[in-house]
């Protein structure tokens, strides 16, 4: 097993990997195509669960943020979506100032939308105010924005990232039997690709001052796992994440169950370049020579190709 | 302090401080159902346990199976209070 930073220094001396700002990288080659191929078993992962997969917007509107708590518990996080005036004599002096980008950015909009910071928020804002047949389930792959400041690192947790989610609307019971079920289907999954994984308890990094209080409820209430790998220096890496909202989301948004309850939810998360990370870390990122293939062994190869087809 | 005075006062006070009007809490009442805990009143009810037995419960003990009752908050905790006492 590599660590991250051997990982990221071989893709970027190959020219496979760069970043155009902290948090915003590019893929090409091997490490593009395998990638691409993981997001694609991911997606055939979700399509034996369920064939209603939707194409989310990249956007989110702060009206259904405001709903969903957003600002009341991810606050830190947000990248918001702006946009320059339509005032042509603002363009204009923005076109021919001498450093326009700076005078672009004093003459940003103030937004009413964000940068999606997760999937599975727009199936709540879709099915808003109606009534859904117990269970329905969909599935999603979106690019999501997350700003944590100096904590950004290639493919282990970018600014920009893509996430593949399976959302799960229902009683509370048959969203949890879907939260186990997951559980168990996605360490299998991880475990075919050559990855060491642990299934722990986790809790999401609320925002003070209701964080704690916000933590210990999920934590007695069990209702978040992560599917974790271990890198040689003791670090963990969450590579997906299992989570019971319980009756939230239903209440806020009032969806409700063909019974006329109120609907629970819960949803699988994978962050896909942090599969990536993980696998081309557990396998290694082989040399120039055979990049294409990350010089893996043929064994490995064909493992991992019976997976990932 | 003895396992009827902690869970008649813990009663008490979640009688007074987090029960709707129409809900009465008892010792084998399930504490996390039916929205009576929340953010708030979990980090209150974490307080009121660790004041009473005087020592701070570790994120590995938040777990329902400590938590679900007075009843069994009793039965954990005071155990452990009595424990570090000895």
């Amino acid at each position: 097993m590599l660590l991250p930073e051997e990982v990221i220094t071989a893709l970027r001396e190959r020219g496979e990997i760069w970043e155009t700002a902290p948090g915003l990288i590019g893929l090409r080659g091997s490490a593009r195509s395998l990638m691409e191929t993981i997001a694609f078993s991911l997606a055939e992962l979700a399509n034996d669960e369920t064939s209603d997969e939707w194409s989310v917007p990249s956007g989110i509107s702060f009206a259904t943020l405001e709903r969903a708590q957003y600002f009341a518990s991810f606050p830190q996080w947000l990248t918001a979506a702006s946009h320059l005036s339509d005032d042509s004599s603002v363009l204009e002096a923005i076109a021919g100032s001498d450093s326009p980008g700076s005078s672009a950015r004093a003459a940003m909009q103030k937004p009413d939308a964000a940068l999606s910071p997760a999937v599975c928020y727009h199936t709540y804002e879709r099915l808003a105010g109606q009534s859904v047949a117990s269970p329905t389930l969909m599935t999603a792959e979106g690019v999501c924005w997350r700003h944590e400041g100096d904590r950004l690192a290639p493919l282990e947790r970018g600014w920009a990232f893509r996430m593949r989610e399976v959302v799960c609307i229902g009683t509370p019971v048959e969203v949890e039997e879907f939260r186990q079920r997951w559980m168990v289907r996605t360490e299998a999954f991880a475990e075919s690709l050559g990855l060491s994984v642990e299934t722990v308890q986790a809790t999401d990094p609320f925002f003070a001052p209701t964080a704690r209080g916000k933590a210990v409820l999920q934590r007695i209430k069990a209702l978040k796992h992560e599917l974790t790998v271990r890198f040689p220096d003791g670090r963990s890496l969450a590579i997906a994440s299992f989570n019971n909202h319980e009756r939230f989301f239903g209440e806020a948004f009032e969806i409700s169950l063909e019974s006329g309850e109120v609907a629970a939810s819960a949803c699988v998360a994978f962050g896909i370049e942090r599969w990536l990370l993980a696998v081309v870390a557990a396998n290694g990122v082989g040399s120039e020579d055979n990049a294409t293939e990350f010089g893996w062994s043929p064994t490995t190869l064909d493992t991992i190709g019976a997976v990932l087809q | 302090m003895t396992r009827e005075t902690f869970t008649t006062e813990m009663v008490r006070w979640l009688n007074a401080r987090v029960a709707p009007v129409d809900v009465t809490i008892n010792a084998d009442t399930p504490l996390f159902v039916r929205g009576l805990m929340d953010s708030i009143r979990v980090l209150e009810l974490i307080a009121y346990t660790e004041q009473a037995i005087g020592f701070t419960i570790p994120d590995s003990r938040m777990r329902m199976d400590n938590f679900h009752t007075v009843a069994r908050i009793a039965d954990v905790f005071l155990r452990e209070a009595g424990d570090a006492a000895a």
